[in-house]
Order: structure tokens, then C-alpha cells, then sequence
């Protein structure tokens, strides 16, 4: 027994040394080499084999792999020396882990004792190689035992082949071949190559099934074809050298379609590196020269990609914009940091290009998948209407954010008036914009998302929260509350200086004689002023402004509760979603008319019902669910043809109603401006009625009216007759305190509530006083008032400057009514007292000129009657009735602004009228004059008829005629053109005088 | 009978086949001829670190015996 195996090795042996060493039985070398190897089996030192080593470095060897990061192999190891012990084939033993298993175990890892780590990588692929050579191992393993013959093909080992291909492209690959194009071109085998094949090894597996780096100057000679129109390129070459000599072909880089059309994709998709396409220093890109298809000229392929290439730039300036937008958010810049209005522009258009290159990932995939054609021509037309939206997308971007330098407000306003407008401009396009239209519609939408929430917080919360300053609205810091110009300054619009303030008195040009004119005026500044807003606002801007006012003086009033919609606890709904709901609600019902417009016959619009609509009409329903659905998925720029076809229905309505083909704009004014015009309306009465309740805005004016307007004539009566007599008597009566005194005593007697607010002051008229008129005396005595806060907003100091001016000039008035009225017939008749005798009296009375007296009495009178006439005109005429107007405006005006504005309108009015306007500058001076001549008068009359000498009178009696003919004649050419109506009055009695005069 | 020869042989072939593989991932630089030589070997009661040492002696002097054929000189026996 022992001596048959011994044979067995003997000649097991030989077939090793055969196989190692190729020794043949009967070389020298054979036996050399067999003794050394039988007494090395005989005589050995070795220990019997032990398992538990065995055990042990095989661990260790599946430890080893795992250190050297070879997870796969580990694992594989593993499982394969555990199926190999459990495996009973050995010692014809029916299990495993036998001796020989061990054995032969043992013997693998003395072979394999130092599997360095390079080695063994490489030794790794080879066996995935190697494993396909053939050899019978049944055949072998069973010779000699078994005399049964060949064994059939065993299908495990097919199996087995197909696995380990199916395993292989995943190994190292990068991407997967492209064989074949739908250009006609036919990739052959490489007859060199199916030889190589045998000597098959992970490279060559790589070279052949990986697609050619044509990116590193490799280009695929295999890729040939006998068509002519897939040699376009080559048999142009050979033409191009054959007429010309000095023809050179500078090297090109051949690349097939399919390899043009993913690079192509790649671009769309915003991928700044890639060969076909590279990215210039100023961020666009060019096609790379020298590249060709073997069935298009280099010329046309450059054309061709070219025009991608825009695209691209697109695409990639898109992108980068984001991206900056981004980094600045992120990174918390205050100097540069991104207004609102642009990160929401940046995350709509990053929502864009993320669904652009969603669908350049699915197109890649159909290129990779091979299953359908695709060629660069037709995925260019497929694109078509992606590249549409890139240029629309383009032409916002470049006009909106690149071109607009300026402020973070300007940048912003401009942004979304670009936006609007552009909207606009497509809409009015028709059918031709409606692809466009529901693209910018979403996108400007969002983008007026921060814009709307900033004026909702301003308007609904009294928050102007506004971080970088975009809202066109700004908070003037310097502008504390209770301020009397609180109303006109504490906020300021972003636009140039010289239109600001137009509320003040001084922009109020005279001539208004109806609040309807005075509000185009307003109108028309308010959009000056507001050329700089968004263009969707403008018609609400004053709106909004007048409400952010209001709300914050509500909020300086301390009352803010009182007006924040729902109260404390609950939250008002934010406008902007108010707005979106309402648009959606609007657009669908819109819907519902749009169909019997289409059925009436004497549709004079058939022009706009196009094969589109009619289609939509006809396949969508009044209730069509979809419809809701898509419309909600607007804001994910999903909504396809349903919105536009809305828009297009409202043209028909909109049509009919008679009014003009601007969907957007009505669609606004349905869905935002009534919410905006709402809460105005709320807030804005809401602040009137408290001002008018709790702080007596009324109350107030009527004040102003009763003492500086004199309306209560018998307080000021009271107050001016003590003035007037220390006057007449040549008294000082400048003192502040003794006029005060008479102020307030007056006042406790009749208003007792005011006589603490109201004092009076004397300004020094100062150098100018001397040549003037006596009865100009007055002109420094001045009334104060004291208005209280909210109120002072309406009348303010300028207010009551004209107020005083007005009062200084009745004074007057009164004071020469005053005057003339307490002359005496006795004081003029009575003789000199010096000259006192009996004599002298009786000749005196002879001498006593009658005539004289009784021109001095005419003329008196008719003093009178003119002071009297425009005392008349003025107190009646003019200040009465100009009040009962002014107090019917006021209980009609809906906001505070319009309150201010006609309380300033009714004060410069009323100014004019009293004729203290520069403009009639003139007329005041005849006017004073006249009541000069009265104020003299009085003294000469008082000091007796002796001291007026028939010249004096005469120059009076001209005097006076000059002016009363001149008043007469300059009124009635100003009534004739109809300027002045209310100067009618005044001229007619004036002229009455006049003609008495001239009758006389 | 014959089922059952049928399937002994066709786990010795994948016996086989797992050997070659784990000499593969080892690195041994046995092909399937030697590895089979080898099993039989092993089978036979060889100590395997006595025929490993003879594995590696005959691979060192065969590739020897080569180069020295390959530089012109004389076949050299161990």
C-alpha cells in the first residue's frame, strides 16, 4: 500500500517538474530534479500540518486584506476557503477539513508567503482573466480512477463566464461604450484586438469597451464607414488637399455624435469643464477648434455647437448668479449684502435650472440607454422652446440685475419692474407670449414675494422691516415721533430730492378750486415721485404709503392694538397668500364666462379664440380638478398651458367689458390692489376717526378759525378794541404782558378751556417800521396757539404762520373799520380849544366852513363804505365760505394725507383771497393805502376841522379816487377773464363807490 | 451509481475550481496543471511546506537554467 502511493508520488512528481521546470523524462536534469524532490518529500524536517495554524494564517491573510483596504477580496477569501474545507472530496471522506484539506491549504500559503500588496492587486485581476482558459478538470482529477470518458460541458461553467462579464463593466469603467451611431457608422471589431484577446488582461478589457478619451488627443480609428454621407469629413479633406497645395490640416480630434450631443448636454446642465466646450477668461464659452464628425465639415460642426454654446453661457451666467447670491447669503456680507427681492429672484431661478437640468439628466440617459435616435439636430429642435425660455430669461437677467446699478431699493424696484414689464410686453403679444408669459408670471410672482411681505408688514403690522433697505419706502431716522412734520418726513421714497415734499405748502400752487383738481395734481406727483417703484404699485403706491403712515402714527400714538387686524391674539392672513389664493380663485373662475363667449355668433373677438383655446375650452371643464392641481404647482414652474390658457380666457372678458387688452394689469387689480386698498381704507379711517374722536382734529381747526380768523368776533373784539385805543391815544402797547393780560381776560370770559393755549407775542418789525404806514403798526403782533401732537401734524407751525399773517391783516381791517367807525361829528365841528373866546366862537362859526365839513363827512362815508365793503367781502365772503368749504372737504377726505392736504389747500387759499399772495401784491398795497388814508384821517378828524385844510382833503379825496379807480378797473379785468371769481363781489361794491364818485 | 459519481465529480471540480481561485487571490503562481499535480500530491501524504520548498527550488533553478540558456552558457543542475 505504502509502496503504490510511494510510486504515485514518484510519478506525480515527475509531472511537477514537467510542469514547473519542462524538464522531459530522461534529461539529465528530470532526475537530478526528481531525486532532490523524493528526498525532500522523504527526508524533511517539516511538522505535520496543524490545522489550528492553518486556520490562524488564513485569518490573518483575510485580516491582511481588510488592512490593505481590499474589502471584496477579504470577503471573498473568506467565503472561498470556507466552501473549500466543507467541501468532501478528500480521503473519500463524505465532509470536509480533512488532513489534505489543510494540506493543500497549508502549501497555498507557503507558495503565497509575502502577497505584497502590488502584487497581489495585479495577481487579482489576472485570475479574473485567467479563469477563462479551459481546462477539463473532471478529466483530469478522475484520470486514472474513473475509465468513464469525457464529461459532458458542465453549464456551470457558462454560467460562470457570463457573470464575470457581466461583472466587468462596472470595474474601473467611467462610462459606457458607445458603439454604435445612428449616423451610419459602424464600429467594427479590430481584428488586432480579438487576438489580444487571449492574452486578455484588465487593460486591454478597459481600452476596448471604455469610450475612447478622445479629451486627451485619443481618437477612435475604428469608427469608419463606407457611406458617403458618414465620410463627409474625410473626403472633404482629401478634396481640400488635393486643390491646395499648402493645404494643412492642423490636428483635429474626430468625435462621434453621440459624443457631441452628451457634451452638449453637459453645457445645458451648467458644467463649466468639458472639451468639446471651454470656458473663456470672461466666463463664456467657445468651441474648441479642431474638432470634426467624420460626416459633417470642421466649418458646419463649429457653426453648430456655436450656437449651444450661447445657450450655455446662458445657463452658466445663470448659475453663477445664484451661486453669488448664495455666498453672500450665506456668508452674512453686510456690505454686500443680497436684498430679499434678489434671493427670492436667485432661488426661482436656481428652481429653474434645476428642472432644466433634471431634463438634460433624463435626455443624457436616453443617449446612454441607445434605444432611440438622437442626433444633435433633433436635440436641438427638441430644446427649441428651452433655449426660448433661456433668451426671455436671459434678456430679464442682463436688463434687471447686470444692467441696474444703484441702490439696494433701485436694484430691487427694477428688478421687478423688469420683470412686470416684460410680462406686459409678452401679454400683449397674444398667443405668441402665452409660452412665455406663464414662465415669467411664476417667477416674477416670487419674486415680488419679499416686496409684497415687506409692504404686509408695513401696512397690516406697522413693521417697516426692511434689512437692506430695497423697499422703496424708507424710515428717516432723524425724525422723531411727535414731531410736527412727522406726516411729510418720516419717510422718505428713494427717488430725487427735488420731488420729495410735495404735501408742503409751499408746492400747493394757488388756482385749486375743487379738491377733484387738487387730487390729479397729487396724482400726477405722487407719479413722479414714484418712478423709481416697482411698476406694479404705482397705481396703489399712495395707498400704501398713506397706510404705512398711518400705522405709524398709530403706533407713536401708542395705539397700535387698537387697528392690527384680529386684535392681539390672532394673526391676519399674510397678504401675499391672499394675493396668490385670489389670483388662483380669480383664474379659475375666470374660466366659467370664457365658454358661452365663445358659443355667442356675434363674437366680434374670434380673432383671440384660437385653435388652442377652443381645444382647452373644449377639453377642460368648468370643474376640471386638474386644473386646480396644476394651478397650485405654478409656484414650482410646473404650470404648463393652464395658466396661460386663464390669461387668454381673461382676454376675452376682458375684451368684452370694453376695456384694454392688459391681462396682467387687471388681473392685479383684481387680486392685489383691492386688498392694499382695503386695509388702506380701514387703517386710514380708522386714524381720521381717532384723530377726529379722541384728539379733536375739528375741534382744533375751528380754534384756529375763531381766533385767527376772527370768526369769534366778539372775543377778538374785546381783545384788539383795548389795542386800538392805546393806539389811538398814542399809548405804548407793545408790552407783552398787558397784551396777554387782555388776551386771557378776554378769553376766560368767553372760552375759558382755550385761554391757556393761546398767547400772544409782538416781533420787532425792526429798521424797515419807520417809513411805513401807520397802519401798518400792528404787523408784529402775532397769536400763538398751542396744538398738541397728532394734531400739529395738520396744523403746523408754517400753517399758523399764514394763519398769523391773515389775522395781522384783518387787524388791520378792523382797525380802520374800527377807526371810521368811532369818528364823531362833534369832534370834527368842535373848535380849536386854545382859541377860546366868545369873539373868536361866533367868527368861528361864521368862518365855520360847511362846505368843507361836508366834503370831510362825504368823504368819511365813503371811507366807510369801502372799509365796509371789504370787511364784508373778507369776513363773509371769503372766510366763511371758504371755511364751510374746507369743512365739508374734511369730512370727506378718507386719509389723514388728503386732511393735511386740504387743511394746507383751504389755508394758502384763503391767503390768496385775503390777498396776501405776491401775486396781487399790488391790490394789498392800493388796499393798504386806502386804509391808511382812513387811519389818518381818523387823527385829523378827531383833532377837529380846523386842522384839515381843503388841500389835505383834496389830496385824500384823489388819493383815495386813484386807488378806488384802480382797484375798480384791475377787478373787473380780472373778472372779465374769469380768474378770480371771487372777487366779483368786492369789485361790484367797490365800483358802486366809485361811480357815486364819478356821478357826484 | 453513476448519479453519484457524477456529482462527486462535479464537486471536485468545483473543489477545484475554489482551490485555483484562492491560489489566485494568494498569489501562488500555480496554474490549474500544477495545483492539480500538487492536490494529488497532498493527497498522497506529501508534507506540503516539504513540497513547497521543492516548488520554489525547481521555479529558482528552472528560471536560473534560462537565463543562463538565454546568455549563452551552460545548462546548470542543482
Amino acid at each position: 500500500m505504502k509502496m503504490a502511493r510511494w510510486v504515485k508520488v514518484e510519478k506525480e512528481t515527475g509531472k511537477l517538474i514537467n510542469a514547473i521546470a519542462g524538464f522531459e523524462q530522461g534529461e539529465e536534469n528530470y532526475d537530478l530534479c526528481l531525486q532532490f524532490a523524493l528526498s525532500n518529500f522523504k527526508y524533511h524536517r517539516f511538522l505535520a500540518v496543524d490545522s489550528h495554524k492553518v486556520s490562524r494564517a488564513l485569518k490573518g491573510i483575510h485580516e491582511k486584506l481588510r488592512i490593505h483596504s481590499n474589502h471584496v477580496e477579504a470577503e471573498k477569501f473568506n467565503s472561498l476557503t470556507d466552501s473549500f474545507l466543507t467541501s468532501p472530496v478528500f480521503e473519500g471522506k463524505t465532509e470536509g477539513k480533512t488532513d489534505t484539506h489543510y494540506a493543500l491549504l497549508s502549501l497555498l500559503l507557503t507558495l503565497a508567503d509575502a502577497p505584497t500588496r502590488s502584487t497581489y492587486e495585479e495577481g487579482q485581476k489576472e485570475e479574473v482573466q485567467e479563469e477563462v482558459e479551459v481546462f477539463d478538470w473532471g478529466a483530469y482529477l478522475m484520470e486514472g480512477l474513473e475509465p468513464d470518458g469525457p464529461y459532458p460541458e458542465s453549464p456551470v461553467w457558462s454560467e460562470d463566464e457570463e457573470e464575470e462579464e457581466d461583472r466587468q463593466p462596472h470595474v474601473g469603467q467611467r462610462e459606457a461604450v458607445v458603439a454604435l451611431d445612428d449616423s451610419g457608422i459602424t464600429v467594427e471589431e479590430d481584428p488586432s484586438r480579438s487576438t489580444l484577446a487571449i492574452v486578455d488582461t484588465g487593460q486591454s478589457w478597459l481600452t476596448r469597451n471604455v469610450v475612447v478619451q478622445y479629451w486627451r488627443g485619443g481618437s477612435d480609428h475604428s469608427v469608419h464607414s463606407f457611406q458617403y454621407s458618414a465620410s463627409l469629413s474625410r473626403e472633404m479633406e482629401i478634396h481640400l488637399r488635393s486643390s491646395n497645395l499648402f493645404y494643412n490640416d492642423r490636428g483635429s480630434t474626430l468625435v462621434t455624435e453621440t459624443q457631441a450631443i452628451r457634451e452638449t448636454l453637459w453645457l445645458l446642465s451648467g458644467v463649466p469643464e468639458s472639451y468639446i466646450f471651454t470656458l473663456d477668461r470672461d466666463g463664456k464659452f467657445a468651441v474648441r477648434d479642431g474638432l470634426k464628425f467624420s460626416h459633417l465639415t470642421q466649418e458646419s460642426l463649429l457653426t453648430f455647437l456655436r450656437r449651444t454654446a450661447t445657450y450655455g453661457n446662458i445657463v452658466y451666467q445663470l448659475q453663477q448668479f445664484v451661486e453669488a447670491v448664495l455666498m453672500n447669503s450665506y456668508h452674512d456680507n453686510s456690505a454686500a449684502a443680497v436684498s430679499q427681492t434678489h434671493q427670492a429672484y436667485a432661488t426661482t431661478t436656481a428652481t429653474y435650472l434645476q428642472n432644466l437640468k433634471k431634463q438634460m439628466t433624463i435626455l443624457e440617459k436616453q443617449a446612454m440607454a441607445q434605444e432611440e435616435t438622437m442626433t444633435l439636430l433633433t436635440l436641438t429642435h427638441d430644446l427649441r422652446p428651452r433655449f426660448h425660455e433661456l433668451e426671455v430669461l436671459h434678456r430679464v437677467h442682463q436688463e434687471g440685475i447686470v444692467n441696474c446699478r444703484g441702490s439696494h431699493s433701485e436694484q430691487a424696484s427694477h428688478l421687478l419692474s423688469t420683470l412686470y414689464d416684460t410680462i406686459c410686453e409678452y401679454d400683449s403679444t397674444g398667443e405668441d407670449g402665452v409660452l412665455t408669459v406663464s414662465l415669467l408670471l411664476p417667477l416674477w410672482i416670487q419674486t415680488a414675494k419679499p416686496y409684497i411681505d415687506i409692504i404686509d408688514g408695513w401696512i397690516t403690522h406697522g413693521n417697516l422691516t426692511d434689512p437692506v433697505k430695497e423697499f422703496i419706502i424708507q424710515r428717516n431716522d432723524n425724525v422723531k415721533a411727535l414731531d410736527e412734520k412727522f406726516w411729510e418726513t418720516a419717510f422718505s421714497l428713494h427717488c430725487s430730492p427735488t420731488v420729495e415734499g410735495s404735501s408742503s405748502s409751499e408746492d400747493i400752487t394757488p388756482g385749486f378750486t375743487s379738491n377733484q383738481e387738487g387730487t390729479t395734481q397729487s396724482d400726477e406727483q405722487t407719479y413722479r415721485k414714484s418712478s423709481w417703484a416697482p411698476t406694479f404699485l404705482r397705481p396703489v403706491l399712495n395707498h400704501v404709503i398713506f397706510a404705512g403712515k398711518s400705522m405709524e402714527m398709530f403706533q407713536n400714538l401708542g395705539r397700535l392694538l387698537d387697528v392690527v387686524e384680529g386684535g392681539q391674539g390672532s394673526h391676519p392672513k399674510p397678504l401675499y397668500d391672499t394675493f396668490v389664493e385670489n389670483l388662483r380663485d380669480f383664474l379659475v373662475h375666470q374660466d366659467v364666462p370664457s365658454k358661452p363667449m365663445e358659443q355667442s355668433p356675434q363674437n366680434h373677438n374670434t380673432l383671440y379664440i384660437t385653435a388652442h383655446v377652443s381645444q382647452q375650452m373644449l377639453v377642460k371643464g368648468t370643474n376640471d380638478p386638474l386644473l386646480r392641481v396644476n394651478f397650485a404647482g405654478i409656484f414650482r414652474l410646473t404650470a404648463g398651458d393652464v395658466v396661460e390658457t386663464d390669461m387668454e380666457q381673461y382676454n376675452f372678458s376682458d375684451m368684452l367689458e370694453g376695456e384694454t387688452l392688459q391681462p396682467i394689469q387687471v388681473v392685479l387689480r383684481h387680486c392685489l390692489y383691492p386688498h392694499i386698498t382695503q386695509k388702506y381704507n380701514r387703517v386710514c379711517t380708522k386714524l381720521l376717526d381717532t384723530l377726529k374722536t379722541d384728539y379733536k382734529m375739528l375741534h382744533y381747526m375751528e380754534t384756529m378759525r375763531k381766533f385767527f380768523l376772527m370768526e369769534a368776533g366778539d372775543t377778538m373784539y374785546d381783545f384788539y378794541r383795548e389795542i386800538f385805543v392805546k393806539l389811538q391815544l398814542k399809548e405804548q402797547w407793545q408790552d407783552m404782558s398787558f397784551l396777554n393780560v387782555a388776551l386771557h381776560d378776554t378769553l376766560q370770559a368767553h372760552f375759558p378751556q382755550e385761554a391757556d393755549k393761546l398767547f400772544v407775542s409782538v416781533q420787532s418789525t425792526g429798521e424797515k417800521g419807520r417809513d411805513r404806514h401807520p397802519i401798518q403798526a400792528l404787523e408784529g403782533l402775532t397769536l400763538h396757539y398751542k396744538v398738541p401732537w397728532p394734531v400739529d401734524v395738520v396744523i403746523n407751525t408754517k400753517c399758523q404762520e399764514i394763519y398769523n399773517k391773515i389775522f395781522q391783516f384783518l387787524l388791520q381791517i378792523k382797525r380802520a373799520k374800527f377807526c371810521l367807525d368811532r369818528l364823531k361829528f362833534d369832534d370834527l365841528e368842535k373848535s380849536d380849544p386854545l382859541a377860546e373866546s366868545n369873539e373868536e366862537e361866533e367868527r368861528a362859526e361864521k368862518t365855520m366852513p360847511y362846505n368843507l365839513i361836508h366834503r370831510v363827512q362825504i368823504f368819511r362815508l365813503r371811507l366807510m363804505h369801502f372799509v365796509n365793503s371789504l370787511h364784508q367781502y373778507i369776513m363773509t365772503r371769503i372766510l366763511h365760505s371758504t371755511g364751510l368749504e374746507f369743512q365739508n372737504e374734511v369730512e370727506l377726505a378718507t386719509d389723514l394725507d388728503q386732511v393735511i392736504y386740504i387743511h394746507n389747500n383751504y389755508v394758502s387759499k384763503i391767503h390768496e383771497r385775503c390777498l396776501l399772495h405776491k401775486r396781487v401784491a399790488m391790490i394789498k398795497e392800493t388796499v393798504t393805502r386806502v386804509l391808511n388814508i382812513a387811519v389818518g384821517f381818523q387823527e385829523k378828524w378827531n383833532a377837529g376841522i380846523d386842522n384839515i385844510s381843503e388841500k389835505y382833503l383834496k389830496h385824500v379825496e384823489d388819493e383815495f379816487k386813484n386807488c378806488v379807480k384802480f382797484l375798480t378797473s384791475f377787478l373787473n379785468n380780472v373778472i372779465k377773464r374769469g380768474s378770480f371769481p371771487h372777487l366779483e363781489s368786492l369789485a361790484f361794491s367797490l365800483s358802486t363807490s366809485l361811480e357815486q364818485q364819478q356821478t357826484r | 451509481m453513476a448519479g453519484d459519481n457524477g456529482k462527486q465529480v462535479s464537486t471536485a471540480r468545483e473543489t477545484m475550481d475554489t482551490l485555483l481561485e484562492i491560489s489566485n487571490l494568494l498569489n501562488t503562481g500555480l496554474d490549474a496543471e500544477t495545483l492539480a499535480i500538487c492536490v494529488s500530491l497532498c493527497e498522497s501524504g506529501v508534507n506540503p511546506e516539504a513540497l513547497a520548498t521543492v516548488i520554489q527550488e525547481l521555479r529558482r533553478e528552472s528560471a536560473a537554467l534560462k537565463e543562463t540558456d538565454s546568455s549563452g552558457g551552460q545548462s546548470k543542475q542543482s
